[in-house]
């Protein structure tokens, strides 16, 4: 249990269905861990699971040192874990920028009559709010972009917007679910830039869900492979690719 | 897009004419404005809930009466002046609401609406019941409102302060909806799960958007009652409420001004019609119709252009 997130021994069963069985993940610090399988793998399983959406059936999930059980989803996100979605969740009757201030609601820092008065509180944070949109815009490249509804956006775009949404809520690492899948080649090398500047300039662990393996190949600090539910391999990119128990599952025996 | 010193102009010279409204408009007229501007505080509480939150409550007509019922009970079993009772009521009636949405908010849509309904349909109930209390069917009178001495009876005298009251309730809630919580209410209108997983607590946001539109109702059903002078149980039934919610459809759900325009036709209709009010149903059903037909997003789409809910550097 030294990573920032650790699954130990998870599993998840609907009815008779296991459909995670005692999977165990750890997630450095910093890092870029891949999940990959097959569909119907349990990988967005194990996603709902460590989001607080399902309840694992056994087995533990500890973010920070501190276990995830029981814990709601808005509370696991100001702990410091936020995720995407697999097709994109945004608010799309709100503009880009509103859609990146959304992610900042649990850090703002004014209540409820300070909002209704528009008080010099709410004004000062407000401030400091437009402030950031702008800043996080220019990471993912949309700032100019700011006015535009979410729902006129083309898909790269879209993705790349939940990112920065996420990133509002100023987390210690994100949950990417898919986020290159539809994508073409040359917003796929967009993507890949992203996340490792994610990484490196920022210090943003990332657990990615992908089946993209120009994306999951390219940034990838570990791999975790899962099939039917089950871990069958982990390692570097360069030793998962050649473990023929992951060949057999892509390609059959 | 108006430049904001023209937005200023048009606003100053809207206050200028509501101000001196009384000096030239007919007794008449003053008494529609003043319910139409009572009115567009209760309706302004759906804009917030169902419009932002996207809640359905058919339960407005019953905080209404929390408000009217309320002050004037407090005031006339107590001895308080009503200029204190109105916004002690207009709380503890947006806590009651906040309670109601903590208990009913696990259910959603249609059921939602239901207990809404069902809580609509106890609050008039137990008005008819507690006779002793609100004077049942009978009713009961409303307290006149006397400040430090002054009492403020005459239409003009209401008049200013219905006006005053809604500027303010309607500032703070256009206020409300371009902060944090206004941004909350919408997105989670638009995606519980996205909303949940960016740190909203959807559960609370959605009982805090209930509380306020609670208030609202108490706020507005309390100043409307000085207008009325009598308090009536018909005034607060459910089908009240479902015409609140009817006009805010016509008028627009999506934004403010939606509130302030549905506000005119509820108030306005039955005027307007007169001698032909036995159809209003039927006229008022088609006009419903018509608006989801022709204009799903409300009059208030139609009539301005001016997006109360867009922030200011909306491009599209």
């Amino acid at each position: 249990m030294s990573g920032l997130l650790s699954l130990l021994d998870v599993t998840v069963r609907f009815g008779g269905l296991v459909a995670v069985n005692k999977v165990s993940i750890d997630v450095q610090e910093g890092t870029i861990h891949s999940l990959i399988g097959p569909n119907g793998a349990g990988k967005t399983t194990i996603i709902n699971s460590v989001t607080g959406v399902y309840s694992p059936s056994g087995g533990a999930i500890y973010f920070d040192g501190r276990p995830l059980a029981g814990v709601a989803p808005h509370q696991i996100c100001r702990r410091g874990l936020t995720r995407t979605f697999q097709n994109t969740e945004l608010f799309g009757e709100m503009t880009v920028a509103d859609n990146v201030r959304v992610g900042m609601h649990g850090t703002a820092e004014y209540g409820l009559v300070s909002a209704i008065l528009r008080s010099r509180r709410c004004r000062i944070a407000e401030a400091k709010i437009s402030e950031r949109v702008g800043e996080l815009l220019e990471i993912v490249n949309l700032a100019d972009q700011r006015g535009t509804q979410a729902r006129a956006l083309p898909l790269a775009k879209m993705r790349r917007l939940e990112l920065a949404r996420g990133l509002a809520a100023n987390p210690k690492m994100l949950l990417l679910d898919e986020p290159a899948a539809g994508l073409r080649a040359s917003e796929i090398e967009e993507m890949n830039a992203t996340l490792l500047m994610l990484r490196d300039k920022l210090g943003i662990a990332i657990l990615l869900v992908d089946h993209v393996m120009p994306v999951v190949m390219g940034v990838s600090d570990r791999i975790t492979v899962v099939n039917f539910g089950q871990k069958i391999a982990e390692g570097t990119p360069k030793d998962v690719q050649s473990n023929p128990a992951v060949i057999a599952a892509y390609l059959g025996h | 897009m108006m430049d904001r010193r023209m937005v200023l102009a048009l606003l100053i010279a809207g206050l200028v004419v509501l101000a001196a409204g009384p000096a030239f408009l007919s007794t008449h007229a003053i008494v529609l404005l003043t319910l139409i501007a009572t009115t567009s505080i209760i309706t302004s509480g759906l804009s917030i809930v169902t419009g932002l939150a996207g809640q359905i409550t058919l339960a407005q007509a019953a905080f209404c009466a929390f408000g009217a019922y309320g002050a004037t009970l407090m005031s006339s079993h107590a001895g308080i002046p009503m200029w204190v009772t109105i916004p002690v009521a207009t709380v503890i009636t947006a806590f009651i609401g906040y309670c109601l949405g903590v208990m009913s908010l696990r259910v959603e849509g249609h059921y939602l609406a239901l207990v809404t309904l069902a809580f609509a349909g106890i609050v008039n109930l137990g008005i008819l019941n507690l006779a002793d209390l609100t004077g049942g069917a009978v009713g009961h009178a409303v307290e006149p409102f006397v400040f430090f001495g002054y009492p403020l009876v005459s239409p003009t005298a209401l008049y200013y302060l219905s006006m005053v009251s809604a500027l303010i309730a309607l500032w703070g809630v256009s206020n409300l909806i371009r902060s944090r919580w206004g941004r909350a209410f919408n997105a989670l209108r638009q995606s519980e799960v996205a909303s949940m997983s960016l740190g909203v607590d959807v559960r609370r946001a959605k009982a805090v958007a209930f509380g306020l539109c609670a208030g609202l109702a108490a706020l507005g059903g309390a100043l409307q009652s000085l207008q009325t002078t009598y308090l009536d149980p018909v005034q607060f039934t459910i089908l009240t409420g479902v015409s609140y919610l009817s006009v805010m459809v016509i008028g627009g759900l999506g934004r403010l001004s939606g509130a302030i325009i549905g506000a005119a036709i509820f108030v306005l209709m039955p005027d307007f019609l007169g001698a032909f009010k036995t159809y209003m149903g039927l006229i008022f059903a088609a006009l419903l119709l018509g608006i989801i037909m022709i204009a799903p997003s409300g009059l208030g789409e139609l009539v301005s252009r001016h997006r109360w809910f867009k922030s200011p550097e909306a491009t599209s």
